[in-house]
């Protein structure tokens, strides 16, 4: 098998790189990236013949369809965080007569999805938004609206990212385990919850309640955001009833990321300063680039999901509880290969990607990842590559006269 | 006694003017601004038949000298970084001076012979921090033979969460004062005759004063006028200076100066030349309106004076912060709207107490002084607690 990996160099892209080359069935890697020196550093690190790199920018279409064509990849993984790039990258892939999966360009999913058609002719395989949430999220779902003759309730409480140190033990003010800008645009869009048949945008950051997560995490607040679960597993499951998201992080960055979004920071829109158009954006990421590297204690950010699934089965109440996160053991044999930050979205979606190739997902189109990855096989193989995965089933029964 | 205020349309000059509307010992006043609609609107309101006003530039020496003649003192709460100029002209007019300034402080020291000459009294550094907390100190240094250290601890800080409002960075400062200055340049300590440079917001520590601002964590500043005391009483080892600014704005000012926001020189951002610091002032200058709570800042602190009588250790705290009833009264005459987003009314008031003094002829010296050096401190502080400021002393004796 052969895959091509888009944003090789990045957070993800490297954790996706690892566990493909973990896989005995892969023949080849394409690492592809802009960044030169970056990708070369990354694939020196991992001193394997399988993988090589090659030199592409994913907003320059030709280029990309050539190295596409020419790496003649059985499955493309689109780890490249690039707003505008994401349809133009599905359909790269389709010209290319790859199977396609994604981490999640929101604004241009219908437009993806519209090549559902044109995929099944191919005999492809498009998922998209195939994180870990959304994508671990949605099938953790999956599996749970599957046990159920009726679904009721689904409900994600989720750690995007906690960092366990303490302030006092870092040097830089301020520490993300993702893309900032994806994280201020999360704290700076509504909150979108589904309920009676509706999708409700609320206020940024809406919902507040504690959540105890399992130790080192512990006890945080969640709160809703702008995330897809309750948009996409609404329209793969109308019936359901409620189907929210809440995210939370440590309080400290909670603190300061509102500080900097309600002054106004997260603006992408410029504004008049004496005379001069300047982004707020800009300026924060600017500085935010510029900041001197950690000199006490590097973060360690840990993440942890939550999926809660109410319904019934058999004329009885059920709730499904489904937990994962990354064990210490996974943890450690990622960093020791140089991994950093919240990179478990790359491994989730590699381990998506391994599946499409192995043919192991049957359907063709192009699908999020609730309506085509098999939860039951996934679930395994997640739990085969070292995280943490605990499924409760809780049936309530009412005592009578 | 007549008082020419220049400056009268600042957020200092507010609370002057608010003092001297309420005490009867200035019998005129001339309120003067280089921003005459200002001050236009605020004496209308102010709505005191003594109060008159005159457009005035505090830096234009012979205008100065031409208007302040015939007047009995000038007290100057302008914006004028050259404060030498006005006391210049004081001098030179024939009138007692009396500012806020706490730059230049050896240039007008050097004037104390030319007051001297005229029978003529000059304060500066007169304002609440320096000024107020100076008067607080003196008043515990002479009661004892000896000192071994002054410790100031000073509060600022708004005492509504910042949960409840809608707006950031609510403080008694402008946010320069707090991002360029506060938390950019570094902290000073008076030590076995050297003045010290320490880190931004040094040595912070837990403190509790007393009424509404309760325990808060206290840091140093910057500014050599934070040890003036110095100056007077060179013979004390330790004098330090640490302030509340209120843990929201501690943490964000910290967390804007950090990502390097306090940079005034441009940077290339998305290839324009853009200034960080520019961007933040224009950013939290037009935050939307308050939708949720207002901010009630509060303005208080003390002196702790450590040193010997005979042979007996003893500790003073002298502490001053403004009564609930004179912070409703302000409220009620409705300061805060001229105050701005946050401000504290009560910082131009510590001059007033001295103009009130002076005016009394309760302070008989003449020549330039910083305020510990001649301000009479009981009178003073009797004359702070008449206007509704409380005032609490506290001798521990070191057994």
């Amino acid at each position: 098998m052969k895959v091509a990996v888009l944003g090789a160099a990045g957070i993800q892209g490297f954790s996706t790189l690892i566990y493909l080359l973990e896989q005995r069935d892969i023949t080849e890697v394409v690492a592809m990236d802009v960044l030169d020196d970056r990708l070369r550093e990354r694939i020196g690190r991992l001193k394997d013949d399988r993988v090589r790199f090659q030199v592409v920018d994913v907003k320059n279409r030709e280029d990309l369809l050539s190295a596409l064509t020419e790496a003649k990849a059985n499955v493309i993984v689109n780890d490249a965080a690039v707003p505008g790039c994401y349809e133009q990258a599905a359909r790269t892939a389709l010209e290319a007569g790859a199977h396609y999966l994604d981490l999640g360009g929101p604004q241009e999913i219908p437009a993806q999805l519209a090549l559902c058609d044109e995929f099944e002719k191919k005999g492809l395989t498009g998922i998209l938004d195939m994180g870990s949430a959304p994508g671990m999220s949605n099938i953790m779902a999956a599996y749970c609206i599957n046990m159920l003759d009726s679904t009721e309730t689904v409900d994600f409480k989720w750690a995007g990212g906690v960092d366990i140190v303490s302030e006092e033990e870092h040097s830089v003010p301020i520490s993300w385990g993702y893309n900032f800008k994806g994280i201020m645009g999360l704290f700076s869009g509504p909150t979108l919850v589904y309920e009676g048949g509706k999708l409700a945008q609320l206020e940024p950051r809406a919902l507040p309640e504690k959540f105890t997560f399992k130790e080192p995490i512990g006890t945080i607040d969640l709160y809703g955001l702008t995330h897809g679960e309750p948009r996409m597993l609404s329209r793969s499951f109308p019936d359901i009833k409620r189907i929210t998201f809440k995210l939370g992080y440590r309080p400290e960055f909670e603190t300061k990321v509102r500080f900097l979004r309600d002054l106004g920071f997260g603006n992408q829109d410029a504004i008049d300063v004496k005379g001069q158009k300047v982004v707020p954006w800009d300026v924060l990421e600017t500085l935010l680039g510029q900041l001197s590297p950690e000199t006490k204690h590097l973060p360690d950010f840990r993440g942890e999901g939550h999926c809660f699934v109410t319904g019934t089965s058999a004329g009885q109440k059920v709730e499904y509880h489904i937990m994962f996160r990354e064990s210490e053991e996974l943890l450690n044999k990622y960093r020791n290969q140089g991994c950093q930050g919240l990179f478990r979205a790359g491994i989730l979606i590699a381990i998506a990607a391994v599946m499409v190739g192995r043919g192991q997902v049957r359907a063709k189109g192009v699908f999020h990842p609730e309506t085509s990855v098999p939860p039951d096989l996934y679930l395994a193989e997640v739990a085969k590559e070292g995280f943490e995965v605990q499924i409760e089933k809780k049936v309530s029964i009412l005592m009578q006269d | 006694m007549k008082a020419i205020v220049l400056g009268g349309g600042g957020i200092l000059g507010l609370s002057l003017l608010v003092y001297l509307k309420h005490q009867k010992d200035i019998t005129e006043v001339l309120v003067t601004d280089i921003q005459g609609k200002v001050i236009k609107e605020r004496v209308a309101w102010l709505d005191d038949e003594r109060f008159r006003i005159k457009e005035l530039d505090a830096s234009d020496r012979d205008t100065l000298i031409k208007q302040m003649k015939g007047w009995d003192m000038v007290l100057n709460v302008s914006r004028t970084r050259d404060k030498t100029v006005a006391m210049k002209a004081a001098l030179e007019a024939g009138a007692h001076y009396v500012d806020c300034g706490v730059e230049q402080i050896d240039e007008k020291l050097a004037l104390d012979e030319d007051f001297k000459k005229k029978g003529l009294l000059a304060v500066f550094d007169m304002y609440y921090s320096p000024g107020l907390h100076n008067i607080l100190a003196a008043y515990a240094v002479e009661q004892l033979d000896r000192i071994e250290s002054v410790d100031f601890r000073w509060a600022v800080v708004d005492i509504v969460p910042g949960s409840k409002h809608s707006r950031k960075l609510y403080g008694g400062l402008s946010l320069g004062g707090y991002i360029l200055h506060h938390y950019t340049r570094p902290s000073k300590r008076w030590e076995n005759g050297r003045l010290m440079d320490l880190p931004p917001r040094s040595d912070p520590e837990t403190f509790t004063f007393k009424g509404p601002i309760g325990t808060v964590c206290v840091a140093g500043l910057p500014g050599d006028s934070m040890c003036d005391l110095a100056k007077v009483r060179p013979d004390i080892p330790s004098i330090s200076f640490k302030e509340a600014l209120g843990t929201e704005m501690d943490q964000s000012c910290q967390l804007l100066v950090a990502l390097g926001f306090n940079q005034e020189e441009p940077l290339n951002i998305a290839g324009q030349n853009v200034s960080p610091w520019a961007i933040l002032q224009m950013l939290a200058n037009n935050q939307p309106p308050e939708s949720k709570e207002a901010p009630d800042i509060r303005h208080g602190g003390c002196a702790i004076v450590r040193g010997v009588k005979g042979s007996q250790k003893i500790e003073y705290r002298v502490e001053a912060w403004p009564s609930e009833s004179l912070v409703q009264k302000h409220k009620d005459m409705g300061c805060a709207k001229y105050g701005g987003p946050g401000g504290v009314f009560r910082c131009g008031s510590p001059m007033g107490s001295l103009a009130v003094l002076m005016a009394r002829g309760q302070i008989k010296r003449s020549g330039a002084f910083l305020p510990e050096a001649v301000v009479p401190a009981k009178e003073y502080l009797d004359q702070e607690v008449s206007m509704g400021i409380r005032v609490e002393i506290t001798k521990t004796e070191i057994l």
